[in-house]
C-alpha cells in the first residue's frame, strides 16, 4: 500500500527502519477502522513525538546537525544562484524585466534553485553524517516547518494574512525546502554506507 | 542491563497492558487494551516513545512477527515484559499501596 510505504519512509527518518515498518503497519491496520484523516494525524504525531525523543536523547547532535544543515544550505543556495547567474539562466528567467520575481519563469527558476539547494543539502548531509535516528536531515526539516508555521501564525495573529504569504508558508516551504531536503537524505541513504563524519553528541 | 529507575504512571500502564496481553502484545492491541481498561485514549506517538524508552531501560523486549496483508505487508512487533520490568511494576505498585494504606479517602464513596 502506498500510504504504508509513505508512512514507513517518513518514520524511518526518526527511528530504525524495521521499527518504522512495524509502526507503519500498526497505523495501517488501525486506519482501516478509523479512516485516512486519523492516519495522517497519527503519523504526524508519531513522527513529531519520536523526533523530540531523539532530540531529548542527543541534543548536541541534533543542534550540531541543524547548524551544519543551515550552513550547508546557505552555501549551496549561494552557489546555485551564483552559478545560475554566471550561466545566464537567471537573466533568461527574468526575461529582461530586471526583477527576478516578476514573471512566471522567474518564479519557477527561483523555486527550482531553492529545491536544488535543499536536495543537495540533504544529499551531502546524508553522505557525510552517520545515519540516525534521527536522520541527519530531520533537524533542518523540522526547523523549516517550524519557521513556516510560526510565520503563518504570526500573520494570522496580526490579522493580515495575504494569499501570497499563506501560499508560501503552507505550500512553498514544504514543496521547495522540506520535501527536496528529505528526498536528498533518502537518496543518500540508498547510495551506500555513509557516515564518514561523526556529528557531535 | 536494566537500570534501577522509577516508573512513570503511563509507563506502568503500558507494562501492565503488555502483561495482560501476554504473547499478543503489539502496538494496536496495547492501545486497545489501555482504552478498554482505563478509558484512556492514547496517542500512537506517546505509546511508541514509551515502548522505546522501556526497551532502552531493559523493562521490555521485542520481536518481529510475520508480515500480514491488512498491515500493508508489514510485520507486527510483539513486546514482552522482562523480569526487571515486572519487578519495577511490582515495586511501583507496592509504593502506591503503601501510600494508600491507612488513608480513609475512599470510605465515604463506598459507604
Amino acid at each position: 500500500m502506498l500510504k504504508t510505504l509513505f508512512a514507513e519512509e517518513l518514520l524511518s527518518l526518526v527511528v530504525a527502519r524495521e521499527r518504522a515498518g512495524a509502526i507503519a503497519g500498526d497505523l495501517t491496520e488501525e486506519a482501516a477502522k478509523r479512516g485516512p484523516l486519523w492516519f495522517s494525524g497519527a503519523l504526524a504525531g508519531a513522527v513529531g513525538a519520536m523526533f523530540f525523543q531523539c532530540f531529548g536523547a542527543a541534543r548536541l547532535r541534533t543542534l550540531g546537525l541543524l547548524a551544519a544543515g543551515l550552513a550547508l544550505w546557505i552555501g549551496t543556495y549561494v552557489g546555485v544562484r551564483v552559478g545560475g547567474a554566471l550561466l545566464g539562466l537567471q537573466a533568461a528567467a527574468a526575461g529582461g524585466t530586471g526583477s527576478p520575481l516578476e514573471t512566471a519563469p522567474a518564479l519557477v527558476y527561483f523555486g527550482a534553485t531553492l529545491a536544488v539547494a535543499s536536495f543537495s543539502t540533504g544529499l551531502v548531509l546524508g553522505r557525510i553524517v552517520r545515519p540516525g535516528p534521527p536522520s541527519p536531515v530531520m533537524p533542518l526539516a523540522v526547523f523549516w516547518a517550524t519557521v513556516a508555521l510560526a510565520a503563518f501564525c504570526a500573520d494570522v495573529a496580526a490579522g493580515r494574512p495575504t494569499w501570497y504569504c499563506t501560499l508560501v508558508y503552507l505550500v512553498g516551504v514544504p514543496a521547495f525546502y522540506i520535501v527536496p531536503l528529505v528526498a536528498g537524505g533518502a537518496a543518500a541513504a540508498r547510495l551506500g554506507p555513509p557516515g564518514r563524519l561523526e556529528a557531535a553528541r | 542491563m536494566a537500570r534501577t529507575t522509577n516508573l512513570g504512571e503511563f509507563e506502568q500502564i503500558v507494562l501492565l497492558a503488555i502483561l495482560r496481553l501476554g504473547d499478543e502484545a503489539y502496538g494496536v492491541a496495547i492501545r486497545e487494551e489501555i482504552r478498554c481498561r482505563t478509558g484512556r485514549s492514547t496517542a500512537p506517538g506517546a505509546l511508541y516513545t514509551t515502548l522505546d524508552r522501556l526497551e532502552q531501560k531493559g523493562f521490555v523486549s521485542s520481536r518481529l512477527g510475520d508480515p500480514t496483508p491488512e498491515r500493508g505487508g508489514r510485520a507486527k512487533r510483539f513486546y514482552a515484559v522482562s523480569a526487571a520490568g515486572a519487578a519495577a511494576v511490582e515495586r511501583a505498585q507496592r509504593s502506591y499501596q503503601s501510600l494508600l494504606k491507612g488513608l480513609r479517602i475512599f470510605e465515604n464513596k463506598h459507604a
